[in-house]
């Protein structure tokens, strides 16, 4: 795929949007059952847009990043991204921020940020420490570079996975509960730093997430799933203008969003259990 | 240094009041070194047995390396491998011996496959260990970036193998010693286990120590290298 053309001169990559067209998907046990988890999802993320996807404990969240990511054809139904099959997408157009840092120990922090476009094979194949400097200053860690991850917090921790994925340039970013592990403060922290992070890079973001404050705060639209097996019970667009401080979260029209998505999932869970609030 | 000084002296004492020869003081012993090193007997069976030690390790140690992350990787190669494995693990590889003579002949290709025989099994087993232990989440973030299998090997399983592939050279060599001098000493009458078979032959037991003593001085310092080499290596890696 021709990678010139896609990505300007500051360096940002063009956006692209995705779609999910009843999408029908699971997983096949070893003795070859077939269990439903996705049973027809209708999902478009426009370009550049933030979206969050919210939903009851073992809704298929899981699945449904697989099927973004192209780990993973689904049975029926289509996954585009930027107009094209998920499974087709050359590596590094989209990359994802996992829930668990994932950074190789043994690893200098700059050598873990090349280390997906490494895999990608994307930009220089190995990418130097003057490259990975400019992108290290903006998540917070211009001094960190040459540390090593048993060397840094949680939340730099979680910075420096965030680096890996802005550095192969992706168009989408796939975010997995990244700032589960994290202690409530620094959560909250992370989540302004993403937003201010985002705003640089204008990426297409899908965000899985349990927290409806996180997702509102961070989103655009809010994607409701139902239990399984999983439909879209709805979407809920979130109005607030942008930049977003964190003190939003202490207004009364954040806290009414707040409400009726609550209420939304409430419903679309069928009882209450296993959401967090 | 202490041990070594009493073991010195006691071995002084006793042998001086046996006065036996086939019990040799350290005085005859040192005298026995420095013949032979001077009339080179003693240099060129070393050479001899470590010629085709390290051949054996040049084939044995990359082999078992190789198929140790294949068989940690991939199950079906693991399901293909573990029987025979398991079995070179038991069954005394001495008992081997006879037949790669037969198969190989008396020259330097069957004291090689010994030695192949001895460290390929503990360099796999504990290869493959290794590879075990590679986190499952650090694999599917690689796959998400598209690694390749020959890059998730390169950066993921190497590294973390690393450890229990160094582990298993230390044994590996060991045993590569071992085999090395058990075909000397029983079939192939050359290197320093022919060396010691000769001398025990003449009944000069002073040359017997003194190989044994060289034996036990070459495991040591090739283990030791090992050791400061995983170090070095480990540092670097910043582990």
């Amino acid at each position: 795929m021709a990678r010139s053309g896609s990505t300007t001169e500051a360096g940002v990559a063009q956006s692209i949007g995705l779609t999910l067209r009843g999408v029908r998907h699971g997983y096949e046990s070893r003795d070859g059952d077939r269990s439903l988890v996705l049973d027809g999802l209708d999902i478009t993320v426009e370009p550049g847009e933030f979206v969050s996807v919210v939903g009851p404990s073992g809704c298929g969240k899981t699945t449904l990043l697989k099927a973004l990511q192209g780990l993973s054809r689904p049975w029926e139904g289509e996954v585009l991204v930027g107009g094209q099959p998920a499974w087709k997408v050359a590596p590094g157009r989209v990359a994802t921020v996992f829930q668990s840092d994932c950074l190789l120990p043994w690893r200098r922090i700059w050598r873990n940020v090349v280390y997906g476009a490494e895999m990608a094979q994307r930009r220089s194949h190995r990418g130097r420490k003057a490259d990975v400097q400019t992108l290290l200053e903006q998540v917070g860690l211009g001094e960190s570079a040459d540390q090593f991850p048993s060397q840094l917090s949680g939340g730099m921790r979680q910075r420096v996975n965030l680096a890996r994925a802005l550095y192969v340039e992706p168009s989408v970013m796939l975010m997995d509960e990244p700032f589960a592990a994290l202690d409530g403060q620094t959560q909250e922290i992370m989540q302004a730093e993403l937003l201010r992070i985002w705003a640089l890079h204008e990426r297409t973001v899908v965000f899985v997430t349990h927290r409806l404050d996180e997702a509102i705060y961070l989103s655009d639209r809010v994607v409701i799933l139902t239990q399984r097996p999983t439909r879209v019970h709805s979407v809920v667009d979130v109005p607030f203008d942008r930049p977003r401080p964190l003190d939003i979260k202490r207004t009364p029209a954040f806290n009414e969003l707040l409400d009726d998505v609550w209420g939304r999932l409430r419903e679309a869970a069928g009882s209450p259990a296993g959401i967090a609030r | 240094m202490l041990v070594l000084t009493g073991l010195m002296v006691a071995w002084h004492l006793v042998t001086t009041s046996m006065n036996d020869p086939m019990f040799p003081t350290p005085e005859r012993v040192w005298q026995s070194f420095t013949r032979t090193w001077n009339d080179g007997s003693l240099m060129e069976a070393f050479r001899d047995s470590n010629s085709a030690l390290l051949t054996g390790l040049a084939l044995g140690v990359p082999g078992g390396i190789v198929l140790g992350m294949l068989s940690g990787y991939f199950r079906i190669v693991d399901r293909i491998l573990a029987p025979y494995v398991n079995m070179m693990l038991v069954v005394p590889m001495v008992a081997l011996v006879p037949i790669l003579i037969i198969v190989f002949g008396l020259g330097t290709s069957a004291r090689v496959a010994v030695i192949v025989l001895f460290v390929l099994p503990d360099v796999l087993v504990n290869t493959r260990g290794g590879v075990r232990l590679t986190d499952r989440q650090l694999l599917m973030m690689a796959r998400s970036y598209g690694g390749s299998t020959l890059g998730v090997f390169r950066t993921l399983l190497l590294p973390t193998a690393f450890p229990s592939v160094m582990t298993g050279l230390r044994i590996g060599i060991g045993r590569g010693i071992t085999g090395m001098i058990v075909v000397e000493l029983t079939l192939v009458a050359s290197g320093m286990g022919g060396f010691i078979m000769e001398a025990l032959g003449r009944f000069r037991a002073g040359h017997m120590i003194v190989m044994i003593l060289l034996i036990g001085l070459e495991a040591v310092v090739l283990t030791t290298l090992c050791v400061l080499a995983e170090r070095r290596v480990l540092r670097r890696m910043g582990a």
